[in-house]
């Protein structure tokens, strides 16, 4: 499908990638994730001791996540991105290896123009690497939205998330080919949703290579990491 | 048997899912009994009582009169929903601040409520548009044992489909006459039905009891309309899932569907 | 506009009821499977559902050494009243009043020094509103804690009657309530007659007020026999299942 979108991208073209890593100095790891209007920064204090000691966990390690939007105060939505964000977190960290401690994974949006939660999560995997927390495999997501005409769209622009008819979020981990997490709403067939999967699949990769060439640049010297727009073949 | 259950709560499971079957009798696809009755509420304009089991909610929507919004999108902007798990459910609710199952269980509601295609002539107040009904539907748990989210899905759709409103007057452009003797209900052609999985280490459990969710790893959750399209998928969970595991969980969704059609029908004609 | 009367001249009330009458009762115990003890309790149009749960540990610090303490949550359902209620946190004042007053109800009636150091938690959820609030809340409890099979000394039974048109008048409903005469809240002990509580909006003249308590002590008499004749039924039932669980 070559038809453009607003922006001049191809359907499955997902926007420019930027990153920065170590941020802020009292975090234990923090990164910043942006695709080009959409920015996150996740910071990650962790382990540290449980602060409410009722919610401590003997065996593993508390993960709690709090998500703070660019304007406004939080709202019920921001609570149910909290909640599939630690979820989709708590699957990669290893959790048991650092019992009865809490880790703490904390995002504020500096703009929203779509795929936001995508963006979080992508953000957290970054700082969780800067802070050395153990995790099983890397993790990457992506936002897709379907059309009124049946097309594709990949990490849509926050117009484009309006006028969808569905949207996606999605996010992959680098062991295994299957869903860490997925959430969609709005009305969209079976057979786009599963058509669309190994579309997604190949996307979250790209974002899990990116991420291994940030931290590879890093390591070597350079700072922040660009890199040109990326397209995928459906 | 009953300390082996509180002490080794996995292990006493695991010997049962090992011979697919769990410990209140139903194989790992049986569904509870499940019973819908609308209109308990009268001085709601819309209600509904949805029973899974010994999970109970129970939904009612208000009605009230405001000026169009601005916005001018194709999603819908007049209903809103708000879940509320008290501690009259379940121990483990606090009643000081709103838990966060319950707000992002909110978030999924409205997000489903927002994509049903009511037209907007229903909402009209008077004749023009000029005014507009604004619902507000609370959902209330009245007693929590697992899979709350497929019976609010439930509660939802029965008492939407249950609203009567009145028909609407204005005269001097600020007066409004509510004309209770003509009552009309709202045009909503779709149908919403749920599912909700638990997955138990490879198990996979429909309906999940109160104790089942709390064992379990990961939760899915599922919602087809009437034309199979999927209106929600959640997962999340601490294990990743598999394609074909979804494939199946839709297949025994399909299955499903007749039945919880003829449910929500017939809670209507009452 | 005219005036609505709310005594015909037959005697006959807005609902057809009688100045002396309570409205029709529907009261079914044990509903709730998590609460250790549960009710649900119907008073003409008003819907009350309470549970229990308890004795058990405290949560914070305000454990007493040698008795139990009692502690009442009451919400009011957002589509029970003819207007819809936004949830007010903390400020509440009609449900910190009925709180209040239920706790003090059950923290005299209840045994509470057979239960040291431990909380007993009553939940109320009004699921729709027509008049008598409080004294609906006051009897569903009694049957909550009932069931919860908590040690009491006796029953509370609550009613409010009120005075319109020189005639008293018992188990006011909503239009009579914001009629804005005085509406006085009686519950008792039926079995040791003691006197609970007894409040009171508003005013009475000084010779009807015996008359207004007398039909509230009445009123409370009437709930009492309905409310235990439903404690022996629940109770001759559950006894029968529990035996044919034991013959099986």
């Amino acid at each position: 499908m070559t038809n453009t979108r607003n922006d001049g991208r191809l359907n499955n073209q997902i926007r420019a990638f930027e990153s920065e890593q170590s941020l802020l100095n009292k975090a234990d790891g923090s990164a910043r994730f942006t695709q080009n209007k959409s920015s996150v920064l996740a910071a990650v204090y962790g382990p540290i001791e449980v602060k409410n000691s009722r919610k401590q966990k003997i065996l593993k390690s508390l993960i709690e996540v709090s998500f703070t939007p660019s304007v406004g105060n939080t709202t019920y939505l921001d609570k149910e991105k909290e909640l599939l964000i630690k979820n989709a977190l708590e699957s990669i960290i290893l959790t048991t290896l650092h019992p009865r401690t809490q880790i703490s994974i904390i995002f504020q949006v500096f703009s929203d123009d779509g795929s936001i939660i995508s963006c979080a999560i992508n953000a957290a995997c970054l700082a969780l690497l800067d802070a050395g927390i153990e995790m099983q495999g890397l993790i990457g997501s992506v936002t897709l939205c379907y059309n009124h005409d049946k097309s594709i769209y990949l990490d849509p622009t926050a117009q484009e998330e309006k006028e969808c008819k569905s949207l996606s979020v999605i996010a992959y981990g680098s062991q295994s080919s299957q869903i860490i997490m997925n959430k969609t709403e709005g009305t969209l067939s079976m057979d786009l949703y599963f058509k669309s999967l190994p579309l997604s699949k190949e996307a979250c990769d790209k974002v899990i290579s990116y991420i291994k060439l940030a931290v590879k640049n890093r390591i070597m010297g350079t700072i922040s990491t660009n890199t040109t727009s990326t397209t995928i073949e459906s | 048997m009953e300390a082996f259950q509180k002490i080794h709560p996995l292990e006493f499971y695991r010997k049962f899912l090992q011979r697919s079957v769990r410990p209140d009798g139903r194989s790992l696809n049986d569904i509870r009994k499940t019973s819908i009755s609308t209109g308990a509420i009268t001085t709601a304009c819309g209600s509904s009582f949805v029973k899974i089991g010994n999970t109970s909610v129970i939904c009612g929507i208000r009605s009230e009169v405001g000026i169009p919004s601005f916005e001018n999108t194709d999603q819908q902007t007049n209903i809103f929903v708000n879940l509320e798990l008290g501690p009259i459910c379940s121990n483990i609710y606090s009643s000081t601040k709103p838990s966060e199952q319950a707000m992002s269980l909110s978030s999924k509601l409205n997000s489903l409520v927002k994509r049903l295609d009511i037209p907007k002539e229903d909402f009209y107040f008077d004749q023009e548009g000029k005014v507009l009904w604004y619902l507000y539907v609370d959902i209330y748990c009245l007693d929590y044992d697992g899979n709350i989210m497929d019976a609010s899905i439930l509660a939802l759709i029965s008492s939407l489909k249950n609203v009567k409103l009145p028909r609407g007057i204005i005269e001097n452009t600020n007066e409004y006459y509510k004309d209770t003797e003509q009552l009309r209900s709202l045009q909503i052609n779709h149908y919403l039905f749920p599912l909700s999985f638990s997955i138990i280490e490879d198990f996979i459990l429909s309906d999940p009891s109160n104790q089942e969710e709390q064992l379990s790893t990961s939760n899915l959750t599922i919602t087809l309309n009437e034309n199979f399209e999927i209106c929600l998928l959640s997962y999340s969970g601490i294990k990743p899932i598999s394609e074909t595991i979804l494939q199946e969980s839709f297949e025994k969704l399909k299955n499903r569907i007749e039945y919880l059609k003829s449910l929500i029908d017939s809670a209507q004609e009452h | 506009m005219s005036k609505l009367s709310y005594i015909s001249p037959d005697g006959l009330r807005v609902d057809g009821r009688r100045s002396n009458e309570i409205r029709r009762l529907n009261i079914k115990m044990g509903v709730s499977n998590r609460a250790d003890g549960s009710a649900y309790y119907e008073q003409g149009n008003t819907k009350i559902l309470v549970t229990v749960y308890g004795p058990r540990e405290s949560v914070n610090s305000k454990s007493l050494y040698d008795r139990a303490v009692v502690k009442c949550e009451f919400s009011m359902s957002s589509f029970s009243t003819t207007e819809r209620k936004q949830r007010q946190k903390g400020t509440d004042r009609q449900a910190t009043e009925i709180q209040n007053l239920i706790k003090q109800a059950f923290e005299s009636t209840v045994h509470v020094q057979l239960y040291p150091r431990s909380q007993i938690d009553i939940f109320v959820q009004v699921l729709q509103s027509d008049g008598g609030l409080k004294s609906a809340s006051i009897n569903a409890c009694t049957l909550a804690l009932i069931d919860a099979g908590i040690s009491m000394k006796d029953f509370v039974c609550a009613c409010n009657t009120s005075c319109i048109d020189g005639i008293p008048v018992l188990d006011l409903n909503n239009i009579e309530e914001r009629s804005g005469g005085p509406d006085l809240l009686l519950s008792i002990n039926p079995q040791l007659g003691g006197v609970i509580s007894l409040n009171m909006d508003s005013k009475v003249q000084q010779d009807l007020f015996e008359s207004v308590l007398d039909l509230g002590v009445k009123g409370c008499q009437k709930i009492f026999t309905i409310l235990s004749d439903q404690v022996k039924r629940y109770s001759t039932e559950l006894m029968s299942n529990q035996q044919q669980l034991q013959q099986s």
